[in-house]
């Protein structure tokens, strides 16, 4: 913990030091940045456009997590299914994440609705792969186990196939929820007149690089809670089985 | 075509009735092996066999096969409605992620918390009920296996080399605890076993299988109850068992 608290302290310090050597206007100091910060959030704007950009990161990341995951079962579980999604998988994996936000938009006009699928659809594929990865590698004798007691098809997927999968779902959604947020903020600065995307895009209009930092760190800080307060005890709560490790 | 878990008609009250046309395997160069073919195997009700091999003689591919758990095959097989058969397999294949009395009350969710109990006692299980497998011994695991096959309350008990790489004393004890539970319960039992002593411990009645495809070549009822089966008894069924074993090989 200290070693990371030191790690901390000697980024700011670096930054501090940066700052003095490439001035203000390119890299304000920390205390610049908490101070536009403060400004942001006492007229209610800086958690306005959090709340916006988490809202549509939870939307998107939901939608490609359920979608995929259920794809990539399918496909791990039956080999025509397979054969006949893997090139839409290929297209899909190969297709860059602005192409599909600009199409979406094209399609879609400059709606909600084609900002989330946009983004959704950009980690869906790696969602499906991962997950696909997870049903090839699930136990057959636990599957005979299963059939020879009659479970149903409820009680298969709840006690045998998703605590096999946990760890396949965590490990894509620490992913997703990464690759997710970053997406959002080109969409937004692209296509939708609110959220931190669009606010990063305006101040870079006006070069104000202490509104920029301020947004992107106080969006990190939000992502960094999420990952601390869901997704890790997520991991700890499905892997509460496991002998401890020495 | 396989017609499998046929609806026993009034004529049929044995627990399980196999006729097998024929089951094959095909091998990864596209080859052709008949594991069984014009194969029949009837239990009646209360009655514990069990079915002696070599390995690789077909012993387990019929049990999947009463289990239904393999339905590639031509014939017919009569079993229990499904939810009333009770399986152990070589290894316990217990649910890692759930604790013991978990992994009893998903196999078997129509019973009751005081039956669970009760098998936990009867077993010795009942300290462990809150462990996850992965803190279990290999002979505390088969236990939890036992008392689960148990648990669903079976009309037909199937048991795949159930102690097979426990250590010889350890076996020997779940043996003897078994030959009770079953004793009391008068379950239809199939055990799958290369090992003749068990057999002959456990059931009453023998089946020795060989050749390939697989027939009977001894059908053996055991007159004496379990318990009064004298050593000299045991070696006389055993050297019968085997005598036409030998008789019966090529």
């Amino acid at each position: 913990m200290t070693a990371r608290l030191v790690s901390l302290l000697a980024l700011l310090a670096a930054w501090q030091v940066g700052s003095g050597i490439a001035g203000a206007r390119l890299l304000p100091a920390p205390a610049a940045v908490a101070a536009a910060l403060l400004v942001e959030a006492r007229d209610g704007a800086l958690f306005f456009n959090l709340g916006v950009t988490l809202a549509r990161v939870v939307a998107a990341f939901a939608i490609a997590m359920i979608l995929g995951s259920a794809l990539g079962v399918l496909m791990g579980r039956s080999r025509l299914v397979d054969k006949l999604a893997d090139p839409w998988l290929v297209v899909l994996l190969n297709l860059p994440a602005l192409v599909i936000i600009v199409l979406a938009y094209i399609w879609g006009g400059l709606t909600e609705t084609a900002a989330i699928a946009a983004v959704a659809l950009n980690k869906l594929p790696s969602a499906t792969v991962t997950l696909r990865e997870g049903a090839r590698a699930l136990d057959p004798q636990l599957d005979d186990m299963a059939r020879a007691f009659v479970f149903s098809r409820a009680s298969w997927l709840r006690h045998v196939a998703l605590p096999q999968l946990a760890p396949y779902i965590a490990s894509a959604s620490r992913a997703g929820l990464s690759l997710v947020w970053k997406i959002v903020l080109v969409v937004e600065l692209i296509g939708r007149p609110n959220g931190v995307g669009f606010e990063i895009g305006s101040a870079f209009e006006l070069f104000d690089v202490t509104r920029i930092l301020a947004y992107s760190l106080a969006f990190v800080a939000v992502m960094l809670g999420v990952e601390l307060c869901l997704v890790q005890p997520f991991e700890r709560h499905v892997a509460r089985w496991r002998p401890a490790r020495a | 075509m396989s017609r499998v878990g046929v609806p026993r008609g009034p004529d049929t009250r044995d627990p399980l009735d196999v006729r097998i046309e024929e089951k094959s395997f095909q091998s990864g160069s596209g080859e052709k092996f008949v594991v069984l073919r014009d194969f029949s195997l009837r239990l009646r009700s209360g009655e514990i066999a069990a079915l002696v091999g070599p390995s690789g003689c077909g012993k387990s591919t019929l049990l999947r096969l009463a289990a239904g758990l393999d339905t590639d095959f031509t014939g017919e097989i009569a079993r229990p409605a499904r939810d009333r058969l009770g399986m152990v397999f070589q290894e316990p294949r217990l649910l890692p992620w759930r604790s013991v009395i978990q992994n009893l009350r998903v196999a078997a969710p129509r019973a009751t918390a005081s039956a669970l109990d009760a098998l936990l006692k009867a077993f010795h299980i009942d300290a462990l009920r809150d462990r996850y497998p992965g803190e279990l011994s290999g002979g505390q695991a088969r236990r939890v296996a036992l008392a689960r096959a148990f648990a669903v309350e079976p009309e037909l008990l199937l048991l795949d080399e159930p102690f097979v790489s426990l250590d010889a004393a350890l076996a020997a004890a779940l043996r003897a605890e078994l030959a009770a539970i079953v004793e009391n319960g008068r379950v239809t039992t199939l055990l799958v076993t290369h090992d003749l002593d068990e057999a002959i411990e456990l059931a009453d009645r023998l089946i020795l299988m060989a050749g390939r495809p697989a027939r009977v070549v001894a059908d053996i009822a055991i007159a004496e109850p379990r318990g009064a089966r004298t050593s000299a008894r045991i070696s006389e069924i055993k050297a019968d068992a085997l005598g036409r074993a030998a008789a019966a090989a090529p």
